[in-house]
């Protein structure tokens, strides 16, 4: 849950809200006259290349997958994932 | 280029017992590891709905969700821009909604697109000429 806060103290506090939401990467909401008006939101960075740790997390997990007994009938993905889009 | 990664590419990339697996992992190991996918936001709920129909143990699906939730896998939300094209996409292609997002997303990224689906790489190839489309 982002911060909640009046209009005026926003007006007060900008920049101190627009960094903790750019940080936190959570919204923000200001209110007027105690009803929600509007929210301050963080902008997508977009995709970007992993870190050597983030890399090393991500191959960790992948390989532990190959550690769990599943089922062994053959399927067809392209049907399951349809079978949800109905 | 950051590819836009279909839910059926993953689960079969990450399943022995798919019938397209080999297919699926060569596409998936296509993109070097260090680098993202990128997805819609409802990737996720195909992609753990789907595990858990088929009867995956929860620990793996837990397991696998924790992999859609780390940053291999870059979450685009359905926000307006998004689905103003996907409306256009759908009605131009005639793909089903949940495809018609998928698409979009990548014309919007102006990235190609990996898929097992045979119909959406027809529809999408046949409507819209720019899009790059991997996996038939």
């Amino acid at each position: 849950m982002g911060a909640v806060l009046s209009l005026s103290d926003a007006k007060a506090r900008l920049s101190e809200v627009v960094r903790g939401v750019r940080t936190r990467g959570e919204a923000a909401v200001i209110t007027v006259d105690g009803e929600p008006a509007a929210r301050i939101v963080p902008v997508d960075p977009g995709p970007r290349s992993l870190t050597s740790a983030e890399a090393a997390g991500y191959r960790a997990l992948m390989a532990s997958l190959d550690r769990f007994e599943r089922p062994t009938a053959e399927f067809d993905a392209v049907a399951l994932i349809a079978e949800g889009r109905r | 280029m950051t590819p836009v990664l279909d839910a059926s590419v993953f689960i079969a990339a990450i399943s022995p017992a798919e019938r397209h697996h080999g297919r699926a992992r060569r596409l998936f190991d296509s993109h070097p590891d260090t680098e993202p996918f990128l997805v819609p936001d409802l990737f996720r709920v195909e992609v753990v709905a789907g595990l858990t129909r088929r009867g995956e143990p929860a620990a793996f699906v837990d397991t696998v969700d924790a992999v859609i939730r780390g940053p291999r896998f870059h979450s685009r939300p359905l926000d307006g821009v998004l689905l103003d094209r996907t409306v256009l996409v759908a009605r131009t292609a005639r793909l089903r909604a949940y495809d018609a997002v998928y698409v979009a997303l990548a014309l919007l990224a102006d990235a190609p697109i990996l898929t097992l689906d045979e119909e959406v790489v027809q529809r999408s190839s046949a409507s819209f000429a720019e899009l790059r489309v991997f996996g038939s």
